[in-house]
Formats: C-alpha cells, structure tokens, sequence
C-alpha cells in the first residue's frame, strides 16, 4: 500500500547566536503526499530557516544550529518570496535551468508549455528585467514545476507581491501544483486559509495544528468559516507573541 | 558615434588649452612645444614612433591578457577554496604594497632587457584590480541562487561557469576598465628601467636629447593607444553585460 503521509523528525534546537531564547528544538512535522502544508508565524520566527534545514541547505550564520533533520533522502524544489531568476537569461533558460545546470537534454517543448500554462506565451525569450513582480514569480512557478521534485519547499513566494498581482498567481499556483506535495511558510493567515490542506503555528519552540475549515482549498475568500479562522488564527499568533 | 564625437571635442578642448599655455606663458619648444610643433614631430618620425609603437603596444596587450588569466583564475581559487583565502590574500596584498618602480629594475636583471620584463610588470600592475573585483564579485551572488542550483543538482564546475561566473562580471568588468587604464603604465616603466625599445624608452631617447617634440609625440601616442584599449574593454564589457546596464559607465 503506498503511504500517504511522511514525517520530518528534527532533532535539536535553533536560536540566534548570542541570545539565550530558543526558536524551536525537537519538532515533528507531519505532512501529506500530494497536499499542501502551511507553516504559520511572525517574522523571525524561524519559520523560512525550518525550511531550509528540511530542504538541508546552509542556514545563515547568525544562528546556532544543532538540528539534524530525518528523513534525508527526497528532492525538493525551492520557491521563494524573491523569485532567483538569472538576470542575463531569458524566461525559457530560466526555466531550464535545471537541465542546463545537470548537463541533461534541454526539454524546450515542455518548457514552452509550461510557459504557456503560466500566461506568459510571448516572453520565451524576455530578460527578466523587462518583466513585472508577478511575471517574473510566473516564470519562477514554472521553473519550479519544470524541476518535478518529490517535494516543494515555499518560502512566502506571494509576499512580495501587490494584493491584486498576488491573488492572482495564489490562484495559478494553486492551479498547477494542487496536486503535488507542497510545504509553504508563510506570516499571512489568510493565504494559509486559502492554500492549505494541513497548517501549523510555530509556538514556544514547538509546531502546533491548527483546526482549518471543513471546505477543500482554493477555498473562498467570502467563507464565513474561512472567516471566522483567520480570527481564530490571529489570537493565536497575537497570544504566541505576547507570552 | 556619440562617443567618437565626445572624444573630438574633448581633443579639441585639449589641443585649445594646451596651445592656450603655451602662447601666454610663451614656453620655447624645448620646454613646452606647440601642439602643432609636436603634429610635425608626428608626421617626421611616423616610422620610427610606428615602430617602437608596436613593441610597447605588444607587451601592453600580452601583459593586459595574462593579468586578465591570472587575476581570474586567483579570483576563483579564492571563492572555492577557505585556505586560499587565507593564504592568498596576505601574498596578494604584499604584491601591491611593493612598488612597482622597486620590481621594476630587480626584473629586469632576472627575465632581461627584452620585452618580457616589461609584459610581467603590465601583468603584476592589472593583477590586484582584477582579482580584487572577480572576487568581490563571485562573493557577491545571493546565496539562495546557490542553494537553488544545489537543489538542482549542479556540480562546482556548471555552478562556477553557469551561475557565479556570469553574476561576478558586472564587478569584473569594473576592474578590468580599471585594468585598461593601468596596464599602459606597467609596460613603460618596464621599459624606463632597461629597454632598447618601446615608447618608454623612446621618451627616455628624446628626453635626453632634449627633443621634446618627439618625447610629447610618444606620450600622445601612448594616450592614444591608452584610450582606444579602454573603450574596446569599456564596449567588450557592456556587451558581456548587457543585462546589467547599471554597470556599465556612459
């Protein structure tokens, strides 16, 4: 039978170097094949070094890391709230990157497709300094779904983004990838109601769960329940902080 | 066009001032020669300044390439290696605490009078500005571009030539314009210290055989040539970074 669920043992703790408060320590983080998974928290909460020490990439130096994180052998995309395109390659090399970077045979076709799918048929060959936020975050979904990982690791991808723009591609996102295994951080509740199978809270060192409503996501921005949750959410993001 | 054109009119301007001090302060030619004094000198002794010309112009690009190999090359070392970084710097540093006119005449005696003497002070002169710059910028890169393409599966060779390569060269270009502007003083210095040609030593020549003209001659020459390896360097690096048009200087 093929597991539905995995989970990511993290062994130790991390804080900031030179400061006796502890960010988290010995989390678990339970998450579904082929579903979404929000982490929820302010701003220095760790939440975007929780990734990278799931994804096992460097972790900047101001933190004091004795983490060690199981299981180890899955491959993950990365998207984030900049979106890391090479500014003197074209949108289409951008999204090859990958293949590029492995020495593999380019797949142009899958990658104009993938163009096509994020609405940007025409900007196959544009620099993306000559794209806007939300094109350029276009391109970065689709290098992101180009790369076909086990898991995706998102780090508040739709931040940087005006509210229209952002709206927007949370759709598309949601669109392309609803079926993939997806882990997001993000600081904003409302996107993690829109988004999430499955949401997490960080607080005193540990994840917490969070009751989300019983409607399936994309859900709707004018849910009374949906509604209702992000109040529910903002306590107790508003209560972590304050204690 | 428009840079030809700004280039005429600063000649201009040049010629005008020049021809200005030397009329009020009514310098004799052996002092201060006309412009149109050191125009004739041009036109006497175009084959004798063509070639010793050539020599300086030889050693100038030769010297300019290898700074460029070399420079790069530490450039990379530095970035992929910790104990390079520590080792290296130190030596790297020192290279640029010893004047140049102290190598100069200790070169001479060990590589000889002939022109590599004068190509190994134009590569010594250019190799702090660009190791300095390429290094600044393969550091430079955001490290979450490097984590992406760890993600991706690079190994250090694509990451080096695919991603940090081409995010450094907008800072190696800084250098290497620097680089142009320096590499022409290397290989006349060289050539003051000991040579039997070359511009250098052709100022030397005249200097002391109080034929300013030709020594004036020379120096305009040089600037010329100066000049014209600046913008093929300044239009080579525009073009190799075209996406990144804040670095380029206009």
């Amino acid at each position: 039978m093929k597991r539905t669920n995995l989970s990511f043992i993290l062994k130790g703790s991390l804080k900031v170097e030179n400061e006796n408060e502890i960010l988290f320590s010995n989390l678990k983080l339970n998450i579904n094949y082929n579903k979404w998974t929000s982490i929820i928290g302010q701003s220095g909460s760790g939440k975007s070094t929780l990734l990278k020490i799931i994804a096992g990439i460097e972790i900047p130096k101001v933190f004091e890391n004795t983490i060690t994180c199981s299981p180890k052998n899955y491959s993950f995309s990365w998207m984030a709230q900049n979106d890391l395109l090479l500014p003197w390659a074209s949108a289409i090399e951008n999204i090859t990157l990958g293949q590029r970077l492995r020495k593999e045979k380019l797949d142009i076709n899958k990658a104009h497709i993938l163009l096509e799918k994020v609405g940007l048929k025409n900007a196959a060959k544009k620099l993306p300094s000559t794209l806007s936020g939300g094109m350029r975050q276009r391109v970065a979904l689709a290098r992101t779904i180009m790369e076909d990982k086990d898991i995706i690791l998102m780090d508040e991808p739709f931040s940087a983004l005006d509210s229209i723009t952002r709206s927007a591609i949370q759709k598309l996102t949601w669109k392309l990838l609803k079926d993939k295994t997806v882990i997001m951080v993000t600081h904003d509740p409302l996107e993690a109601l829109l988004l999430s199978n499955n949401l997490y809270y960080i607080s005193k060192e540990k994840l917490k769960p969070i009751n989300l409503p019983i409607s399936k996501p994309f859900r709707k921005i004018n849910d009374d329940n949906l509604l209702y949750s992000h109040k529910h959410i903002l306590n107790k993001l508003q209560k972590s902080y304050i204690s | 066009m428009k840079v030809i054109l700004n280039y005429i009119f600063s000649l201009i301007i040049f010629i005008l001032l020049w021809w200005l001090v030397q009329y009020i302060t009514n310098s004799p030619s052996y002092i201060l020669p006309s412009p149109y004094e050191v125009f004739l000198s041009i036109r006497d002794n175009y084959l004798l300044l063509l070639d010793h010309s050539l020599i300086t112009f030889f050693e100038i690009l030769l010297g300019f390439i290898l700074g460029i190999l070399f420079g790069m090359y530490t450039g990379i070392l530095l970035i992929i290696s910790k104990s390079m970084r520590k080792w290296m710097l130190p030596f790297i540093i020192l290279t640029q605490a010893i004047p140049i006119f102290a190598i100069a005449p200790i070169l001479t005696l060990w590589v000889g009078y002939g022109i590599w003497s004068k190509i190994i002070m134009t590569t010594l002169i250019i190799y702090f500005p660009i190791t300095i710059a390429f290094y600044d910028g393969l550091k430079r890169i955001d490290p979450m571009i490097i984590n992406l393409a760890k993600m991706m599966g690079a190994s250090t060779y694509s990451m080096l030539i695919k991603i940090r390569i081409p995010f450094a060269l907008p800072q190696l270009t800084s250098g290497l314009k620097l680089a142009a502007a320096f590499a022409p003083m290397g290989a006349v210095i060289g050539e003051w210290v000991g040579a039997s040609k070359g511009l250098g030593y052709l100022m030397l020549y005249a200097s002391g055989r109080v034929q300013i003209d030709l020594m004036f001659s020379s120096i305009i020459i040089l600037a010329f040539f100066t000049i014209l390896l600046y913008n093929l360097v300044s239009f080579i690096s525009n073009y190799i970074t075209r996406w990144d048009p804040k670095s380029h200087i206009k």
